[in-house]
């Protein structure tokens, strides 16, 4: 009995401390996405290397749209270590985190070691040591920017990633096309392919070797499926009419394409293998623009079957097809995000051609982009930014612009015109 | 909130002026709309046969005297968003036709081109319609499919470059080319 | 104005004045004898006239040569008899030089009444001019005397006057002095407590200055005024409830791509000063980056340095508290 009246009396005071000190809780219900500040310290010793590590880790961040970097003049220290970082200082600054680092050359190779410090827990949330050749320093840059967007986001990072573009120098007749791959942030061109003749699509394989594209130089259109390192390459259709719009499955084994040979343009599958095609569309309308969703059992493409061109989706297990664009009258080039909830389309309005967002879910559309003349818009791999083809006066440039339509930047091109950009995969 | 009546009886007024001048040109409903290669040449060869007396005499009389040389007029314009031939070009194809039929063994490429509006690939599409509607009426002028190739080039090779409704008129167009 | 509760004010000045007049009136009564007994006034005027041409025709040599004589009831009694007798020789005859034949006792007789009479005029005017030149001096006199009393009577009120006058004139003053000295008080008192309020506003201003977005800055010191001023202990905690709530959602990084139906409570203990102690995750949202951005708003949003202006009771409800970030489908 005594025991229990302890524990009871125990039992009791619990309750009424727990009571008398009760339970406050403040709801927090709204963030702000404004870009994060981010602090990037110049590499001690980076001064002597052919490129400028840190600055290339502050492009990278800043275009991703998601970091606001602080300018080199308002960095108040230049730590090189987190040892000799006093933190109420960058937190004077306002800023959230804090890149500090120094770079040796080992032999002839560079060793690079950064940090990553989080401001206002005045803790390391990342130190890791780079190696790398002198040629190999962008990559290094790259793969560092990687490492800290995604232990800030949750992200993983595309900062490695390339992508492919149609150039077109000259007018009327005298029109030179090229195909050319460079990375992400626009440095190491290389064109791997010329012609007089149009070229169109740049369509990656799911493993970042292998470009598909469709180019004119028989004289029409024609999809060819080219190695990017060893620059071999095959036809795989020549088919009367249109061949166009070559698109990959995501196992990488199927094309689906818009050939045009049995009268008007329809969407076909051809097994890269084999080279069967199967039939998938039997409009009397225009059909094209095919679009593989990640999860590989269902295709979007464009068709103007309902008089003007819209967005319709084709399930492959019931060769159904499906409208799915309400919106405006003219929805086009659907592109799926990496999860398979959102696409991204051209879309026009009163203005002019927009590129666009939908969640595919409440059918919700949202514009992105405020200029006139977007088309052609091509994923990152990791959801976050978009690429598309835009003008600048008459020429061809390149924009990109955040998947919430945040942030949009441009991609300067020094001459002709530039357009048809397709983002690789992820390639490390 | 003023805009938006505005805005839709403008857009009202607009697709009904289209559609007025496309009633104009061929007398056929929206050409995009399903079948339009077979109302499209139906009608275009119904209006091309009703006026082909009367455009006769339109013609210069050398491109009509002289069936042995290549008519000089080699491109026709289309309107925006149609691939209904226009009647003031319907001459131009007359002679091409006649040059066709009389030179059996010539082969003649349609290179169909839309303005730079829109979507590439869906363009190329535009522009093999277009094509398509001047070899139906080829076809129904008596010229042997098999001397007509058709290939789009949909906005890939502007005849003009500029962002501006003068622009895209010349570059909607179908190019005659032997 | 400020009212006059003290009706002495008004009774002085009104006994005063009474006083006054009843001196005047006093006075005045006093001196009625006095003036009585003036005797220049009406008696004097009796002389007669004898010879109005004769006197001043005749030559002045021998009118001066005689004596005034002096007493007056003589001149009285002198000037009543001639005056009964009518002034002779009024006609013109001015030379003595007539042809008529008379002796010369008589002559002389007549020329010696002659002079006796004429002496007699003389001295009666003499006797008349004199009490004239009497009565008109006593009379001016008594004149003069009635105004110098007049004045100093005059003078009298006016300084009685004017001495009420300056009485009032000291009590109002006083009054008045009175007054500005209270109120003067009073003023001191209330810039004494705006000097110390404002200080404190200075103290809060400071804190607010570090914030970064503004249109929340103003929400902020709007919060902060509610903690100022606060009488009640619940307006108090509920000021600081939002202040912590908007401090957090400003440093709270959400990216849009996050799901917004992920949700996750942190458990934060302060310091009486606001500083944090800890903040830890009690419930999971299950995605380590949205856990991990909950925190990092808590550690941008501290310390709370508001913390410090409550009263104990309200401060203790804030040492340990939870935060539940849930954010609201905006998409």
């Amino acid at each position: 009995m005594k025991r229990l009246n302890l524990w009871a009396a125990a039992l009791l005071l619990m309750l009424c401390t727990s009571i008398a000190h009760a339970e406050l809780t403040i709801e927090i219900t709204q963030g702000s996405d404004q870009a994060i500040p981010i602090a990037i310290v110049p590499m001690e010793g980076g001064d002597a290397l052919p490129e400028k590590v840190s600055r290339i880790i502050a492009n990278d961040l800043e275009r991703s749209g998601r970091f606001d970097p602080l300018p080199r003049e308002s960095l108040i220290s230049q730590p090189s270590s987190s040892d000799d970082v006093y933190y109420q200082d960058w937190q004077q600054l306002g800023s959230d985190y804090l890149v500090v680092g120094k770079v040796e050359q080992q032999n002839d190779q560079y060793r690079i070691q950064y940090e990553l410090l989080n401001v206002n827990g005045e803790d390391r949330m990342l130190g890791e040591i780079v190696t790398s050749s002198p040629g190999q320093l962008r990559e290094g840059a790259h793969y560092i920017s990687n490492q800290i967007f995604e232990a800030i986001t949750g992200i993983r990072g595309a900062f490695s990633t390339s992508i492919a573009y149609v150039r077109a120098n000259g007018v009327g007749d005298n029109i030179k096309y090229t195909l050319n791959v460079a990375d992400a942030d626009g440095h190491n061109n290389q064109v791997i392919l010329s012609s007089d003749e149009p070229i169109l699509s740049p369509a990656w394989s799911p493993d970042g070797q292998k470009l598909a594209y469709v180019s004119f130089e028989t004289g029409r259109s024609a999809i060819y499926v080219q190695n990017i390192a060893t620059g071999q390459r095959v036809r795989l259709t020549s088919f009367e009419g249109i061949n166009g719009a070559p698109a990959w499955s995501p196992d990488g084994r199927k094309l689906a394409m818009s050939l045009s040979k049995d009268g008007q343009p329809e969407i076909y599958v051809m097994d890269v293998a084999s080279r069967d095609i199967k039939r998938l569309t039997h409009s009397e309308a225009i059909d094209t623009e095919p679009e593989w969703a990640p999860n590989g059992r269902s295709l979007i493409f464009t068709s103007d079957r309902s008089g003007n061109p819209q967005i319709y989706r084709y399930n492959l297990s019931s060769d159904q097809s499906q409208r799915i664009t309400f919106t405006g009258s003219y929805n086009s080039r659907g592109r799926f995000s990496p999860d398979g909830d959102t696409i991204f389309m051209v879309t026009r309005d009163d203005q002019g051609f927009h590129i666009a967002r939908q969640n595919l879910e409440t059918d919700r559309m949202t514009i992105l982009t405020d200029s006139n003349w977007d088309e052609s818009p091509s994923v990152a791999p990791n959801g976050t930014m978009v690429i598309f083809a835009t003008q600048e006066g008459t020429r061809g440039v390149l924009g990109l612009v955040s998947a919430d339509g945040s942030a949009s930047f441009r991609l300067p091109s020094p001459d002709g015109d530039v357009r048809s950009p397709a983002w690789s995969p992820f390639l490390d | 909130m003023q805009f938006k009546p505005y805005a839709q009886g403008l857009a009202v007024a607009v697709s009904l002026a289209v559609l007025a001048g496309c009633s104009s040109t061929g007398g056929t409903q929206d050409g995009s709309m399903d079948g339009t290669s077979g109302m499209g040449a139906g009608t275009g060869s119904g209006t091309a046969s009703g006026q082909g007396m009367e455009s006769g005499q339109g013609v210069s009389g050398s491109e009509m005297g002289d069936r042995n040389a290549i008519p000089e007029q080699r491109t026709i314009y289309f309107a925006f968003d149609r691939d209904t031939i226009r009647p003031e070009f319907e001459p131009i194809l007359e002679a091409h036709a006649q040059y066709l039929k009389s030179h059996p063994n010539t082969q003649v490429v349609l290179e169909g081109h839309a303005d730079e509006r829109g979507t590439r690939e869906y363009n190329l599409g535009l522009g093999e319609r277009r094509a398509q509607a001047v070899e139906q009426y080829l076809n129904v002028e008596g010229v042997s499919s098999s001397q007509v190739e058709i290939v789009s080039y949909g906005e890939e090779r502007p005849a003009v470059r500029g962002h501006n409704e003068k622009s895209y008129a010349q570059n909607r167009r179908v190019v005659f080319d032997y | 104005m400020a009212k006059r509760e003290r009706r002495v004010g008004y009774g002085w000045p009104v006994l005063l004045a009474i006083g006054v007049h009843i001196a005047v009136l006093m006075l005045t009564i006093i001196k009625w004898p006095e003036s009585t007994s003036d005797p220049t006034s009406s008696a004097v005027v009796q002389a007669t006239l004898v010879r109005a041409e004769t006197a001043t025709d005749q030559p002045q040599q021998t009118e001066e040569s005689t004596p005034p004589s002096a007493s007056q009831p003589e001149a009285k009694k002198d000037a009543s008899q001639p005056e009964e007798s009518p002034p002779p020789e009024a006609s013109d005859k001015p030379t003595a030089d007539s042809s008529v034949e008379v002796p010369d006792s008589v002559v002389e007789e007549a020329q010696a009444e002659a002079r006796r009479l004429k002496e007699e005029a003389q001295r009666a005017a003499q006797r008349r001019a004199e009490a004239e030149q009497q009565r008109q001096k006593a009379e001016a006199q008594r004149q003069a005397e009635a105004e110098r009393k007049r004045q100093a009577e005059a003078e009298a009120e006016r300084k009685r006057q004017a001495e009420a006058e300056a009485e009032r004139q000291r009590q109002a003053e006083a009054e008045a002095e009175r007054k500005r000295q209270a109120e003067a008080e009073a003023e001191r008192q209330r810039q004494a407590e705006a000097e110390a309020e404002r200080k404190r506003q200075a103290e809060l201003a400071e804190r607010a200055a570090r914030a970064s977005n503004s249109s929340l800055e103003n929400m902020i010191s709007d919060e902060k005024q509610a903690i100022a001023n606060a009488e009640q202990a619940r307006e108090a905690a509920n000021g600081f409830k939002n202040l912590v709530r908007r401090y957090v959602e400003q440093s709270w990084n959400l990216p849009s791509s996050i799901s917004s139906d992920l949700r996750a409570i942190v458990r934060i203990q302060l310091l009486p000063t606001g500083e944090l102690v800890s903040a830890t995750i009690i419930q999971s949202s299950g995605n380590t980056t949205f856990d991990r951005s909950a925190i990092n708003a808590v550690e941008k949003a501290s310390p709370f340095l508001e913390m410090s202006e409550l009263e104990a009771s309200v401060r203790d409800q804030f040492r340990e508290f939870n935060l539940d970030f849930n954010p609201e489908d905006i998409r």
